[in-house]
């Protein structure tokens, strides 16, 4: 038996845990047969409603849900935190992008798309940022490690699931 | 700034200068080598200076002039050797890869019947294939992200997570024992000045047993020779004490203030 209810202890794990709280992982953790998936979405709903007057929400990213701050407190954020300049570089960008569009892609692949090396210290940091990982080898010689981004990838852009990123079409003419 | 002083490099020479253009740059005209390596910068590759050049003159890259953009590529390419910078082998693929579509292009086509591709298509489709991901990753920086368009309450998505160190597991036996052994170390490694003794207190004391063993006993003040100085004063009081420790000698005083002797036991 629980000692607080259902909502507070779901209020206290999201805000405890270092990342977002998937309901699997919620369910897992609870360890309570008679606790559904439902129950701790209608949950999730109903603390949202209490936070409704509040400056933070519960949202759903990727890997589950985790509290954001409402819009209109960046100015007090950012001077609390100072999380450098936030800049990615055009090759960073592109090389992300590739991998997220045509996954599963190797290295090679990125590189005839880019027509040049493809910079190790880009696939480094995509793999420590645990955006990208090897989700597979390619069956050709040197069997290539294929990527693939990974939730924390979306979650980092406040998104769902891949097809929530933006639609890119094919181009005709520049 | 720089993109504009390098179109004028790249068109065989126009500046412009306070709105003035300038057809004849100086020959002591001062390009700092670091500007230039900023302009190879820009670019991406040998695509998006091709995707550039292209863009530049409004080119339609159906139906690419691969002529002059072959040359601007070489010229390109060119001043970059002349600056000696290293430039990417890639950037020298590509201007082999031009060279060869154009020679192709000169080259008669041998039969009517036969179906040659154009061989400008296969640069066209990978440049279109290019400038889409060029696109993509323009969306995607536009995208909202954490810690500048929105924010995630804790320290959820600290992207550069600092690495969780591991503390090892260790016994406080272990800790005591490495100690130890680092004592014992030490211990080699020390180092003992080791000097002769000028008098020795095991010799005083079998000199002063041999006085007493001729006389049975002798006056305390006798044992003394004031000529050795302190340090033979002290070394002969030592051995009295040493001796008297190992039960050797006894000190007799028969009332006090009276005189001390030092009888065999």
């Amino acid at each position: 038996m629980m000692k607080y209810s259902l909502e507070n202890t779901i209020e206290c794990l999201l805000l405890v845990s270092d990342e977002p709280m998937s309901l699997s992982s919620l369910i897992k953790i609870l360890d309570d047969d008679s606790i559904t998936k439902k129950q701790i979405e209608k949950s999730i709903d109903n603390l949202n409603q209490e936070y409704r007057n509040k400056a933070i929400h519960i949202n759903k990213v990727a890997s589950g849900y985790r509290f954001q701050a409402k819009n209109g407190l960046e100015a007090y954020i950012t001077k609390l935190k100072d999380k450098g300049t936030n800049k990615f570089s055009k090759a960073f960008l592109e090389t992300t992008a590739i991998i997220a569009y045509k996954q599963p892609v190797t290295r090679g692949d990125i590189e005839e798309i880019r027509g040049i090396a493809v910079n190790s210290n880009i696939i480094r940091t995509l793999l420590e940022l645990e955006w990208i990982k090897v989700v597979g080898h390619k069956e050709s010689p040197g069997k290539p490690e294929l990527f693939g981004t990974t939730t924390k990838f979306l979650d980092y852009f406040n998104k769902n699931k891949l097809s929530d990123l933006p639609e890119i079409s094919d181009v005709e003419s520049i | 700034m720089l993109i504009r002083l390098w179109d004028s490099i790249l068109n065989n020479i126009t500046a412009i200068y306070n709105g003035r253009t300038i057809s004849d740059i100086p020959d002591d005209l001062f390009i700092p080598p670091e500007h230039l390596h900023v302009i190879l910068e820009e670019f991406e590759g040998p695509l998006d200076l091709l995707l550039y050049l292209i863009k530049k003159q409004n080119i339609d890259i159906t139906d690419l002039p691969i002529l002059p953009i072959t040359e601007q590529y070489m010229h390109y390419i060119s001043i970059m050797e002349e600056m000696q910078f290293e430039l990417a082998a890639d950037y020298l693929v590509m201007a082999s890869t031009l060279t060869e579509i154009k020679s192709k292009l000169l080259l008669p086509v041998e039969s009517e019947t036969e179906e040659e591709e154009d061989p400008r298509a296969n640069l066209i489709k990978r440049l279109l294939e290019y400038q889409k991901y060029k696109n993509a990753s323009e969306q995607i920086d536009d995208m909202s992200r954490n810690y500048r368009d929105f924010f995630v309450v804790s320290n959820a998505i600290d992207v550069k997570k600092s690495k969780t160190i591991e503390m090892p597991d260790i016994k406080i036996e272990l800790l005591k024992k490495a100690f130890i052994d680092v004592l014992k170390r030490a211990e080699i490694f020390s180092t003992h000045n080791i000097m002769a003794e000028t008098l020795s207190v095991r010799e005083r004391m079998t000199a002063i047993l041999s006085m007493i063993k001729d006389r049975e006993n002798v006056e305390f003040i006798k044992l003394f020779n004031v000529d050795e100085g302190r340090l033979g004063v002290i070394v002969t009081f030592l051995a009295l004490l040493e001796l008297v420790k190992e039960s050797l000698v006894d000190i007799i005083q028969n009332e006090s203030m009276s005189k001390i002797y030092i009888n065999i036991k």
